[in-house]
């Protein structure tokens, strides 16, 4: 991953002790959120490096009583959405921008099979080939409200979007895993 | 009328307004079809939470080590390694051209810029020195200098009468 390097300043003692402190704490929760958006170790590892490089440079504007992970999570969200830019040219958001529910024709679609269901190991393999065909703002939003338990408006904020956007990609990102996970069954 | 996945999936995450919040609750209660379908969606957030444990990485330590060696690396940008040089470059003249305005600038100053002692003071400020001395009969008062008329020297010198001497012979 070739997230661009500016120069770093060296450190005072407070900067080090503060960086210190929220990669042990928060370190793997910040790994393990890249792992889940990228779902490639190379490129998680160089964005919680990355992440915690903008977290040193900018320690003074974190404010205290607010969520460290929160601002991490925007900080990864960020590089991550900027390398895809970077990759494809231009970032493509695969879902539209709408909040119309989807119709189901008043015909309930066919339920998930319950995850009793699943024999050991094929659960996590099945789920995680599903999750690996959904766009990066789909399984973003689903890593946060779903995994991470985020409010709407939390996911809002670390995503830089509206709630009323959070809500229609959870809805989309959520029907598509759906059928992703059936079709996975069905073989 | 059936709930929608989209109401499901917001009761699920707590993000309903309250009435609808109950509305979606008491609707449930009496129908299968829609809690079979809300029982599926829950399913499905266990399934990614339940994922989610069993994928759980630790930090690897190489990311720790490189962070801190970029850090133990970092130098001052080209700009605070100019205004490091500059700054030195900078105060020393000013500095020195400030040492020269204090020390010639006062001297420049004396007649015009710094203005005279008053006479008036002068003559008040010692004779209240003076007059401060105890039993000192040769003390002038301020106001005796103040109050004084300008005599010169030459006459009062010449005016001062003899002081006569008399016997007195009538004892």
């Amino acid at each position: 991953m070739g997230v661009p390097r500016k120069p770093i300043e060296p450190p005072t003692p407070e900067q080090a002790a503060f960086l210190e402190r929220a990669i042990e704490q928060y370190g793997k929760a910040t790994y393990n959120f890249a792992y889940r958006l990228t779902r490639n170790e190379a490129d998680a590892r160089d964005l919680t490096q990355e992440a915690f490089i903008r977290v040193y440079r900018a320690w003074r504007s974190f404010q205290p009583g607010t969520s460290f992970l929160s601002w991490v999570y925007r900080i990864v969200t960020n590089l991550h959405r900027d390398e895809l830019r970077r990759k494809k040219g231009r970032y493509l958001d695969e879902i539209p921008e709408d909040n119309a529910p989807q119709d189901f024709g008043g015909s309930r679609p066919l339920a998930v099979t319950p995850i009793e269901d699943y024999v050991e190991g094929q659960l996590s393999e099945g789920l995680a080939r599903s999750l690996e065909q959904l766009s990066p703002d789909q399984r973003q939003v689903i890593v946060l409200a779903d995994i991470e338990e985020y409010s709407y408006q939390e996911i809002a904020e670390i995503m830089g979007c509206s709630i009323g956007t959070v809500r229609s990609r959870l809805h989309r990102a959520r029907a598509l895993l759906r059928r992703l996970i059936q079709k996975q069954q069905r073989r | 009328m059936h709930l929608t996945n989209e109401e499901l999936i917001d009761y699920m995450h707590g993000e309903l307004a309250p009435q609808q919040d109950a509305a979606v609750y008491e609707h449930m209660e009496s129908c299968q079809a829609c809690r079979a379908e809300y029982d599926a969606e829950l399913a499905m957030t266990e399934m990614l939470r339940t994922h989610a444990r069993e994928d759980e990485r630790e930090l690897p330590a190489a990311v720790k080590a490189e962070i801190w060696q970029r850090i133990r690396n970092a130098r001052p940008s080209l700009w605070n390694r100019a205004a490091s040089w500059v700054r030195p470059a900078v105060a020393v003249p000013v500095a020195a051209v400030i040492a020269l305005a204090a020390y010639f600038g006062t001297s420049y100053m004396g007649p015009q810029g710094v203005p005279a002692i008053e006479a008036g003071y002068y003559l008040q400020d010692h004779a209240a020195l003076n007059g401060t001395v105890p039993f000192n009969d040769r003390s002038v008062t301020p106001t005796d200098l103040m109050n004084a008329a300008p005599v010169d020297n030459q006459q009062a010198a010449v005016a001062v009468p003899p002081v006569e001497y008399t016997a007195d012979v009538t004892h």
